[in-house]
């Protein structure tokens, strides 16, 4: 059972094309032979060569499509295919040249002729048919490389054969006794070659097969000839008709063999339509073939009423009658008929053919730009119309090819971006798993800082939630571990003192860190700085905020202490030193008649002197612990310069004199008003004025003003011609306790503490402008000077 | 005779201030600290012509005497000159701000010069104007 439905498996095709073959056939043959025609001879010489001139083109066409098929595509079976239908072709133009021969001298010898070239000529061609199965693929490249030589080696010895038949006599009269043999043969070999194909398609599955199978199954309907030889003229009919129909099967198999668009190709333009419409023109030239036959067969069913009833009832006929009965109209209708089937094939078949060349070129390049829309697909129309659509066509590939090639590199890309994507993918997990880890650490390094920072620290989100704070900051405002404590919460520790909650919303409003110097909390005081934590680049968002809070009880006492100091110091020492000043300067005013002698006179004079001196001192170590401290306030208003220098100069006048000194201010043309504290800037204008006093014997003492437009500033200078400062002292100046001009251990004590430039130096920058040497040299005098800020 | 109120803790200060406005013509009534200085001036019959204030002073300082004086209706007319050697800028500042007529610091000044100063506050009250010395510490 197995070894059955295997066999049925693999032969399931040959035998249902086997089956479609036989069949019909039957039916035909009995038909014929049920109908008045099978027993018609009609031998009408226009009717044969009509027949006779479409089956010669049609062999000549197919003949030549197998060769250069096989030129292209070079398997033997095609080669053999082509050969088997030229021996056909040939020995069918001599059995039309018989014919003529026959119209002209119709002697027995041209009859014999008539049916050696038809007879003969199907069993060669048949026996090529066989070659067609063989085994010959190997040898392909041999029989490839002869087929020429091959083909004309063919032609010569058939020419030499058909002179041999024409020449001999006896050749004549043996062939022609095996006539009717040979045509059986033909059928068996055509049986055998279609067992052939049946077991080749078996193994390959090739569609040319089962094609072949059927044309080679009709036309082996020869093989009926013995047994119905006594009906010659069914015979006729019969195998007339089986011939003509093997061969369109054999050619359909042809142009719609895998590789037989080659063939269509060259006779219809590149353009393997029949894969759309190789059907309908395969049942199109099939029923126009019918067409012929049914139209006779109409004919004679107007001429003889009984035909059909025959046909279909086996009612008996007269077939004697029926030849007489044709008169010249029904011929005349009858062949008219057959040229209109004739003009009806051509029709399909021109009909086709510019289909091909018109309409499915564009049909084909819609279709393939629609699939190249869809999928992205590579398509190539292969259009050989030599017009204007093939270079259409040619584009449309060129534009395949690029957006192939461009479709191509976008897989290699999106593959190559796929890749290095997962690669990235599996990078950032990694990443963020060892990101996980650093963060955990990070955190603890965090907590851990900020719980040694020696501040109350906390970090608070939008809403007022400590997210997290140190330690010190909740002892301080004791907060309670077990909740979650918002700033309000340590808001309100502060009492009416300190609203926290609306510092808090100012900063986040202006976005920047505000500072709250001073906060009484309890006993203590605290510093506190609130930052808001602002995300991106554009200031946008805040996400919270931090604040600080530092205890700055200790430094608050210690500036209260310091500042008790200042108080202290300046109020004791000052009151046993104004005490001697004052009680002395009384002495010298109110009691000089009494103190006549020039000793107690000078005695009063020095205590009086070293009272104001020590005074001096006082004021200036106060002034610098001041300055150095920052305590000191300015007093900044707008002036002009040349107001202190006047009453600077004015003050310093006398002495200046005493000395042989005289002071000169060049003033300017213009009011320079400057910006500063106009009576520490006369504290510096005295200092630098005194000091050239000091230090020059003789000469003028300039004072000049000039204005330093880049830098917005005024510059004054103090140019004096005294002993001038040696570059070694120069680098001292305006250090505390350094008078450039004396040796630091041979200090000239009735020269001042050294404090003056230091001090000036304290000011001038307290009040945003600069002091300096402009120059000096021993024996040449110095050059101080100061800048001042312009007045805005 | 005019008289002088004077608050002053200081013995030194006091003999030496009192010997100078001896020779002047002034009277000079003394208190020695700023309790007494209050009491003595809210009680007095006879108001001074010009009040002279220490400003570091046991009990009371000088800047609560002046801030007295000057709230009270009876006394807010006379003229205060704080004579003191505390030398800041801002002590001085604040004396004038709470509406002292002079802010003098007593190492700056002989007793003789502050005898002078005294006296042009005086004329300056006569004319109804108030002018004030700012400490100026020199080198």
């Amino acid at each position: 059972m197995e070894l059955i439905a295997d066999f049925f498996q693999r032969f399931k095709a040959p035998l249902l094309v086997f089956a479609g073959a036989v069949v019909p056939q039957l039916a035909v043959f009995y038909a014929l032979r049920a109908s008045p025609l099978g027993k018609t001879a009609l031998q009408d010489p226009l009717m044969f060569f009509v027949l006779w001139a479409v089956v010669v083109g049609f062999s000549v066409l197919t003949a030549y499509f197998y060769y250069r098929l096989y030129a292209k595509n070079p398997i033997a079976c095609l080669y053999f295919a082509s050969v088997s239908v030229f021996v056909f072709t040939v020995t069918y133009v001599f059995h039309g040249i018989a014919m003529l021969m026959i119209s002209h001298d119709p002697s027995p010898r041209n009859g014999m002729l008539f049916d050696i070239a038809e007879h003969y000529g199907l069993f060669l061609s048949a026996l090529l048919f066989v070659g067609m199965v063989l085994p010959f693929r190997a040898e392909r490249s041999f029989l490839y490389q002869h087929r020429k030589r091959i083909y004309l080696g063919v032609a010569v010895l058939l020419g030499a054969a058909i002179a041999l038949v024409y020449a001999s006599e006896s050749v004549v009269r043996v062939l022609y006794g095996a006539t009717d043999a040979v045509v059986v043969m033909t059928g068996l070999v055509l049986i055998a070659a279609g067992l052939f194909l049946a077991y080749d398609y078996s193994r390959s599955r090739n569609l040319l097969n089962l094609y072949l199978i059927f044309g080679l199954t009709v036309m082996a309907g020869s093989c009926y000839l013995p047994f119905y030889y006594a009906e010659w003229d069914l015979l006729w009919w019969y195998l007339h008709l089986v011939f003509p129909v093997g061969y369109t099967a054999i050619f359909i198999g042809m142009i719609s063999y895998e590789r037989g668009d080659l063939a269509l190709r060259l006779f219809f333009g590149k353009v393997p339509f029949y894969k759309k419409i190789g059907t309908k023109l395969a049942l199109t030239i099939f029923f126009a073939g019918l067409v012929p036959l049914l139209t006779i067969v109409g004919l004679m069913s107007v001429s003889a009423p009984n035909v059909l009833g025959h046909l279909f009832f086996g009612e008996p006929v007269s077939y004697a009658v029926f030849i007489e009965d044709v008169g010249s109209f029904q011929l005349l209708i009858f062949r008219f008929a057959l040229v209109i089937a004739l003009l009806f094939v051509l029709s399909a078949f021109f009909s086709f053919y510019f289909a091909g060349r018109l309409v499915l070129p564009l049909k084909m390049l819609s279709e393939a730009a629609d699939k190249i829309a869809r999928g992205g697909e590579v398509i190539r129309v292969d259009i050989g119309t030599g017009d204007e659509i093939e270079v259409l066509a040619e584009s449309f590939n060129k534009m395949s090819t690029d957006l192939k090639r461009l479709h191509v590199g976008m897989e290699q890309e999106i593959a190559a971006k796929t890749a290095e994507l997962s690669k990235k993918v599996a990078e950032t997990d990694a990443l963020v798993a060892s990101r996980t880890v650093e963060l955990g650490q990070e955190r603890a390094r965090l907590i851990a800082s900020i719980d040694s920072i020696p501040f109350g620290f906390l970090i608070a989100n939008n809403d007022g939630r400590v997210l997290l704070e140190n330690r010190i900051l909740s002892d301080l405002f004791q907060l309670d571990d077990k909740k979650v404590n918002t700033v309000w919460d340590i808001g309100d520790r502060f009492g009416k003192k300190f609203d926290l909650r609306a510092r808090v919303e100012e900063c986040m409003k202006g976005r920047k860190v505000c500072e709250i110097k001073e906060i009484l909390f309890g006993s203590k005081f605290l510093r506190g700085i609130i930052a808001p934590i602002i995300t991106g680049d554009d200031s946008s968002g805040t996400i919270g905020y931090v604040i600080l809070f530092e205890d700055i009880t200790e430094a608050k006492v210690q500036e209260r202490s310091r500042d008790e100091f200042f108080a202290v110091a300046s109020h004791e020492l000052r009151t046993p030193l104004t005490a001697i000043r004052g009680n002395t300067a009384m002495l010298q005013d109110m009691y000089k008649d009494q103190a006549v002698d020039a000793d107690v006179k000078g005695m009063l004079d020095d205590i009086h002197e070293a009272s104001v001196r020590l005074i001096a001192i006082v004021n200036d170590f106060l002034d610098v612990a001041r300055l150095e401290q920052g305590e000191t306030s300015m007093k900044k208003t707008k002036f002009d310069i040349a107001e202190p220098i006047e009453e600077t100069l004015r003050d310093m006048k006398n002495p200046a004199e005493q000395k042989g000194l005289t002071l000169r201010f060049n003033k300017p043309d213009k009011v320079l008003e400057v910006t500063g504290d106009k009576d520490r800037l006369r504290q510096i204008l005295t200092n630098l004025v005194g000091n050239a006093v000091k230090f020059s014997p003789k000469g003028v003492i300039t004072v000049e003003v000039e204005l330093e437009p880049k830098q917005q500033v005024v510059k004054i200078s103090v140019r004096d011609p005294g002993m001038g400062i040696s570059p070694e002292r120069q680098a001292l100046l305006f250090h505390k306790f350094q008078q450039a001009g004396e040796q630091v251990l041979a200090r000239d004590v009735t020269q001042g503490t050294g404090l003056g430039l230091y001090i000036s130096k304290l000011l001038i920058e307290r009040m945003g402008g600069t002091i300096g040497l402009a120059k000096s040299a021993q024996g040449e005098g110095s050059t101080f000077y100061f800048t001042l800020p312009i007045a805005s | 005779m005019a008289k002088i109120f004077m608050a002053e803790d200081d013995p030194l200060m006091i003999r030496m201030y009192e010997r100078a406005f001896k020779t002047s013509g002034f009277e000079l009534e003394l208190a020695f600290d700023g309790e007494e200085a209050s009491n003595k001036l809210a009680k007095a019959d006879l108001l001074p012509t010009a009040i002279i204030l220490d400003v570091m002073m046991p009990k009371k300082n000088g800047f609560d005497v002046l801030k007295e004086v000057k709230q009270s209706e009876k006394l807010k007319q006379i003229p205060v000159v704080m004579l003191t050697n505390l030398a800041g800028a801002a002590d001085a500042k604040k004396a004038m701000d709470l509406g002292a007529a002079m802010y003098l610091v007593k190492s700056e000044h002989n007793p003789k010069e502050i005898l002078e100063k005294i006296k042009e506050v005086l004329a300056n009250a006569g004319k109804g104007g108030a002018t004030s010395t700012s400490p100026t510490p020199t080198t």
